[in-house]
């Protein structure tokens, strides 16, 4: 439901982004268009269905606030067990976190008046006098205007208790500790809505006390997790170093029997540089090689929501990290929908998901490899990393193929696995070129892939299936699927040839200025074309959604009192499908529509001049027809995919350190006169669109920022 | 060592604190054991599979058929892998499987157990009913299966064997229900013998149709079944007085009056069909432009004021053969169903209390979201020339509500009513030879639609043979159950599909004119719409094709493929012994003969 929850700064933008400059949001009495607000706001005459007054949104008599607070007390007891044994101590925590939340909607329906035009002959722009008469109200999409609150108070504590153990033994140096951690929530959330007001007002007393329209909810939530920590580590000489350690973690949203899971760690380093025979090696200052295993517990799940949807296209929609809810394990009913008979509502009632009495612990476990090294008079230092890490057992939806007759879906069960592999290496320089000039340069770069290594796919996925190709296993989790667009078609030799072909495009003749598609797929998936472009013929477009390079590099020259830093960042082999947030077909943010018919498409990019016409055949984008189709540039398609891949100047700053014979005349330690800027330019095929960190085409842009300034210390 | 101590009792408070840390009480949903054996969480599960079954409503179903706009048949839009026209709906057979087994084992009154068993035998019969309508036979499961135990690769039942089963299930139910329900009753909504009786007789009605005898439509002797089950329906709901409500604009709106079998309830607050606000209303009077727009082609269908068609030279009221001219008045001397059903330029409308209010559509002068056509001298475009065709729907329609308002909808959906039960046995009858009988009910029905009985009493009938009874049946349902869902599957039942083949929509733009026939300023003319003084003859009609871009024409090249449709290949996939019909290039026959 559009509530003015969902309406945000961003969508504000949007709305005025893709608004027509030829009509006004407020006039005077009489109709003259105005430039500050007035009693007068304009319903816009644009658009698929009642449209609302995008200023009057944020300037209405109308509010979504949230007061949010958090306390956290900890009790800290330390206590040296020395007497004991040396080196023995212990420690409890005890912490007791406190979080409230207050949301309040206040919604008042928008009173907009129907634009007239003052001479319907002549030109239609020109507004005349708002006629009270004729009015739309825009109600959000809500059947009442209401005053809501919605509250949660959650609390959450935690004990933990360890006994530690340090000592040193000439040059071995031994830690170890046993760990107890105890931690408990709970809490409500309550909500209250008043409907019907007699006048305008946000407070209740206002709100209709009919029962009808006043309304009450109420959730509770309990849980709790214990877990014993053991941890040892043990170095020689600041040489060798080494430490075990294991966590066994019990939780309650696990069934008895699967509760507790035990995670092991380990690691090793070594400091090459500390040995005797490298004390010869003078132009390395420090060299460590280090290793470490990992495992720890996570209550992680996937819901795989990978469907065929109809009209045959296939979405991939998982969802990470859900939470998993609490006695999943056993068989229960739920609420379902409701249902009215007679004149009573009747609270409906329902089969709760499948119960899986197995359900237990993810395992994260990470491999990592490094080395640290420092050379040349500390000039030059660097550090280099590998890294794997593999989740199993995450707790997923099944897909098996029982028969749909079954009736039922199966329960979600641990055993899909994700992994990561990565390299990041990072460099800095520091020297210093004259007295008075100092630098440094530096840099960093990390490569990262991902990819599922189990999940189940229906069988067409598999091997051999007509899907195959579209098989997750071996792929990473974010990919691109659309239709391989092969190019417009620009001249009528072109249209001629496709129409003599016979093919079609979602049923539809091709038509010149119009996209077309690549046939690989026809009915059922069945692979080979058939003449028809549809939702068979969908394709992983690129498995780069993701930016699998991260970048940045910088650095800072200081001359006398002058000083600048600069720093960049950027990111590199990526897939950016360019489209928009307010529009697409509904399922898939690509592309562009083309809604508003014929008066003036949505979105500012049709009327660049830049789309087909006979006149103009060799346009970038296709032609405007007033239909949001896939042909006309609507959708997920390999026509909008953009190289994703840019360099950006983050940040910039210019300081000039103030003499200390004028400071000291001022009274002042020091101070310092300063310029900054972010976001300062960027390079990308993406400012085609928009800045490449944008989301989409119509979303809120990345800022820039200049500030100038005077540092003053006392 | 007192430190110890301390530290020794504090730790083993902690550990003692922790033991029941991980077994928290389950606040969160309803013990499965008490379900079954308390009355009012049995009634919660049946509320949820009413929900599931009946729940969603809408009066745009129609666009599929000549009613409304759009051209719904573009090549193709059958296919095996899409979900066209498929209903495979296991997951409540299963809910309704699980009840009646688990219902078995129930400690309540046998009395209880005996309603609910009828209700979830109904809904079982009914969903069948509705796959086999679309697929011919299915799997026709009786208990909720078991992974392990169960054989889950069951084949299809024959069409034959799952309507056997469901009018098993149907003739128990009506065994186990109360006779009727009225509107008045606190049960009111759930289903009840009436309602079953006449659902059979639809089912029997179904099951002698041309889909399921393609090479013997009308002479098979499931005819005579079909019969005497629409002869029972009426009677019996005669007797337990089911009628037809006196006017027929009151018949939605006289929410659980005498003309409802069966209905879904809303009552605002709790429960509104939003289909008003998004779709039913032109735009400038709900939430969105209308999705329902009516063609041209419709508003032609109905009745003259003495029942013949208004292309009928035999009709008092004819005007000629020219459908230009006939625009121009078409809305006069037609059958009260044409004015309770349909919205056109300049007519009155006195929707939330504006009284003297006119809708209007003429471009330019109209609110740009109920507009429609291309008059040059408007000088602006209308955005709805793909998907509006200058006639709206006025049927199911709450005038109460204003544009604000209009979201707060909760007329009932009537899902099947008299007039129906009605129609069902003039067509039964028609096709056994009881002619006369057949025309005495369609008499009922267009008595009560204002048409006039004409000097030989027959209000437009006449004397029809059995195929022009026939058509006349079938148009009169057209229009007695315009956007009621229906006309669809009337003509797939009938095998008569194909009329909808290579057939184009059309709409009306209006256009303001003087006395003279000249245009009317159009400064003029905004003002007198503005003041509502403009009414339907003050415009001239052109007629247009639409939409006016895109895909023009429906296509439904195989009769036999879109009257009864594929098994979806994914159910295929998973289950191997499901065979394809055999229209779809399959083994599986899926009529009767």
């Amino acid at each position: 439901m559009l509530s003015v929850e969902s309406q945000t700064v961003a969508d504000l933008y949007r709305c005025s982004f893709n608004w027509p400059r030829t009509y006004p949001f407020y006039v005077e009495a009489d109709g003259t268009p105005a430039n500050r607000v007035t009693e007068y706001p304009l319903e816009v005459p644009v658009g698929s269905w009642n449209m609302w007054n995008v200023i009057d949104q944020i300037v209405g008599d109308r509010y979504n606030k949230t007061r949010d607070r958090k306390f956290n007390g900890i009790l800290t007891l330390d206590i040296s067990l020395d007497k004991l044994i040396k080196g023995l101590s212990t420690k409890f925590v005890g912490s007791y976190l406190a979080t409230d939340n207050m949301n309040k909607q206040y919604l008042t329906f928008q009173n907009n008046y129907t634009f007239i035009s003052r001479d319907p002959s002549g030109n239609r722009f020109i507004p005349a006098a708002p006629d009270p008469t004729k009015m739309s109200v825009f109600s959000f999409n809500n059947t009442q205007e209401f005053l809501d609150y919605t509250t949660q108070t959650y609390w959450e504590n935690q004990l933990n208790w360890f006994l530690n153990y340090a000592n040193t033994f000439g040059k071995h140096d031994i830690n170890a500790s046993v760990i107890f951690e105890h931690w408990q929530r709970g809490g409500e959330q309550i909500n209250a809505r008043g409907e019907n007001p007699i006048t305008h007002y946000d407070q209740m007393f206002v709100y209709s006390n009919d029962r009808d329209y006043r309304w009450g909810d109420a959730v509770e939530r309990n849980g709790g997790r214990l877990s014993w920590i053991g941890r040892a580590s043990y170095n020689y000489a600041q040489k060798y170093i080494g430490e075990v350690s294991f966590r066994y973690d019990g939780n309650y949203l696990f069934p008895e029997d699967k509760r507790w899971g035990f995670f092991p760690s380990i690691s090793a380093g070594w400091r090459i540089s500390e040995e005797s025979f490298m004390e010869s090696v003078d132009w390395l200052d420090n060299l460590k090689v280090r290793a470490s295993y990992g495992t720890t517990g996570n209550e992680i799940y996937i819901n795989n929501a990978r469907m065929r949807e109809i009209y045959g296209t296939i979405r991939n929609d998982f969802k990470i990290n859900e939470k998993i809810s609490p006695f999943t394990y056993l068989p229960n009913y739920v609420t379902g929908e409701s249902y009215i008979f007679g004149t009573g509502k009747y609270i409906g009632l329902t089969q709760g998901a499948t119960p899986n009495p197995g359900v237990t612990w993810a395992t994260s476990t990470t491999y990592n490899a490094g080395i640290d090294a420092t050379v040349l008079d500390n000039r030059l230092s660097g550090s280099i990393d590998g890294f794997i890490r593999v989740e199993s057992n995450i707790l997923t939806t099944r897909i098996v193929t029982l028969p749909d007759n079954y009736g039922q879906s199966l329960a979600p069960e641990n055993y899909a696995q994700r992994s990561w592999r990565g390299i990041e290496f990072e460099g800095m320089w520091k020297d210093r070129a004259s007295k008075d000039v100092s630098y440094s340069v530096y840099g960093n770069i990390g490569y990262t892939v991902d990819r599922w290594d189990k999940i189940d796919q229906e069988a067409t996925y598999l091997p051999g299936g007509s899907l195959e190709d579209m098989s997750l296993v071996g792929g990473p989790l974010n990919v691109i699927t659309g239709y391989n667009t092969l190019g417009m078609i620009r001249t009528q030799e072109q249209l001629d040839e496709l129409l003599a072909s016979g093919v079609t495009y979602w049923g539809r003749k091709p038509y010149l200025g119009g996209l077309y598609f690549e046939d690989i797929r026809g009915d059922g998936y069945s692979k080979g074309p058939d003449g028809k472009v549809d939702g068979n013929d969908i394709q992983i477009l690129s498995k780069s959604a993701y930016p699998k390079i991260n970048f940045g590099f910088g650095g800072s020259v200081t001359w006398k009192n002058f000083v600048v830093d600069l720093h960049f960042n950027g990111v590199g082999k990526y897939d950016r499908m360019v489209g928009t947030s307010g529009g697409g077909d509904g399922t898939h943010s690509g592309g562009f529509a083309q809604y508003g018919g014929t008066v003036r498409p949505y979105f500012p990019i049709w009327a660049t001049g830049n789309s087909w016409t006979i006149d103009n055949p060799n346009a970038p984008y296709p032609a405007v027809v007033g239909s949001s189709w896939y042909e006309s540039g609507t959708g997920n398609q390999s026509f909008w995919i953009r190289n994703g891949a840019y360099v950006r100047l983050k940040n910039l700053n210019v300081g000039y350190n103030i003499p200390k014979a004028v400071t000291r005349l001022l009274g002042l330690s020091s101070a310092q006169v300063f310029f900054n800027g972010t976001n300062l330019f960027v390079i990308s095929p993406l400012t085609e669109f928009h800045d490449p960190e944008q989301d989409t085409y119509d979303s809120y842009p990345l800022m820039r920022s200049f500030t100038f300034g005077l540092d003053i210390k006392f | 060592m007192r430190t110890l101590k301390y530290i020794l009792i504090s730790v083993s408070a902690l550990f003692i604190s922790g033991c029941n840390t991980l077994d928290v009480e389950n606040i969160y949903n309803y013990d499965a054991e008490l379900v079954w054996n308390d009355e009012s969480l049995v009634n919660s599960y049946l509320a949820d599979l009413y929900y599931h079954i009946y729940g969603t409503q809408s009066n745009t179903s129609d666009a599929n058929s000549e009613q409304m706009t759009g051209i719904y048949w573009y090549a193709d839009r059958v296919t095996i892998t899409n979900g066209e026209g498929k209903l495979w709906d296991y997951t409540n057979i299963r809910k309704i499987n699980e009840g009646l087994q688990e219902l078995e084992s129930s400690t309540l009154g046998q009395d209880f157990k005996n309603n609910i068993r009828g209700q979830l035998l109904f809904l079982r019969g009914y969903l069948y009913s509705k796959m086999v309508f679309r697929h011919g036979g299915v799997p026709y499961i009786t208990i909720p299966q078991d992974r392990e135990a169960d054989d889950l690769y069951v084949p299809r039942n024959s069409t034959a064997e799952c309507f056997n089963l469901i009018i098993k299930d149907i003739d128990e139910a009506i065994t186990l229900l109360p006779e009727y329900i009225p509107g008045s009753s606190n049960d009111f909504g759930k289903v009840h013998g009436a309602y079953a009786l006449a659902y059979k007789a639809i089912v029997l009605l179904w099951k002698a149709s041309p889909i399921f005898h393609p090479g013997n439509p009308y002479g098979n002797s499931d005819w005579q079944a079909a019969y005497s089950a629409t002869k029972e329906a009426y009677e019996k709901l005669t007797g337990y007085g089911y009628g037809l409500e006196p006017e027929f604009k009151n018949i939605f709106l006289n929410e659980g009056g005498p003309e409802t079998v069966f209905s879904v309830i809303a009552i605002y607050p709790n429960r509104t069909f939003d289909y008003l606000a998004w779709g039913a209303r032109p735009g400038s009077e709900a939430r969105a432009q209308a999705s329902c727009g009516i063609t041209w082609e419709y508003a032609k269908a109905f009745l003259m004021k003495d029942g013949k068609r208004w292309d009928d030279p035999s009709s008092g009221y004819y005007t000629g053969p020219d459908e230009t001219g006939f625009a121009q008045h078409f809305w006069e001397n037609r059958d009260d169903r044409f004015y309770a059903s349909l919205l056109w330029n300049g007519a009155l409308y006195e929707v939330g209390g504006k009284s003297g209010n006119r809708q209007y559509t003429a471009l330019g002068l109209c609110n740009t979201l109920d507009d429609f056509g291309t008059n040059p001298n408007a000088s602006i475009n209308s955005t709805n020339l793909d998907r509006y065709s200058g006639i709206f729907q006025r049927k199911f329609d709450d005038l109460k509500l204003s544009q604000a308002t209009s979201l707060q909808y909760d007329i009932d959906w009537i899902l099947l009513r008299f007039a129906e039960v009605i129609l069902n046995y003039a067509e039964a009858a028609s096709e056994t030879g009881n002619t006369s009988e057949a025309i005495g009910l369609l008499k009922q029905i267009r008595e009560r639609a204002g048409v006039e009985a004409g000097a030989d009493g027959s209000y437009g009938i006449g004397t029809p043979g059995r195929e022009q009874l026939r058509g006349l049946i079938l148009a009169e349902r057209n229009i007695e159950f315009g956007f009621e869902g229906k006309r669809y599957d009337d003509l797939r039942r009938l095998r008569e599909i194909g009329i909808l083949h290579n057939s184009i929509k059309h709409g009306l733009e209006a256009i303001a004119i003087n006395p003279d026939g000249t245009e009317m300023n159009m400064g003029e003319a905004l003002g007198k719409c503005n003041a509502e003084e403009l009414v339907e003859s003050d415009f001239r009609y052109v007629i247009h094709q639409i939409p006016f871009s895109g895909v023009k024409v429906n296509e439904i090249p195989d009769v036999d493929r879109y009257t009864i449709y594929p098994i979806q290949q994914s159910v295929l996939e998973k289950n191997h012994n499901i065979e394809q019909n055999s229209n779809w290039g399959g083994s599986f026959n899926p009529t009767l003969e």
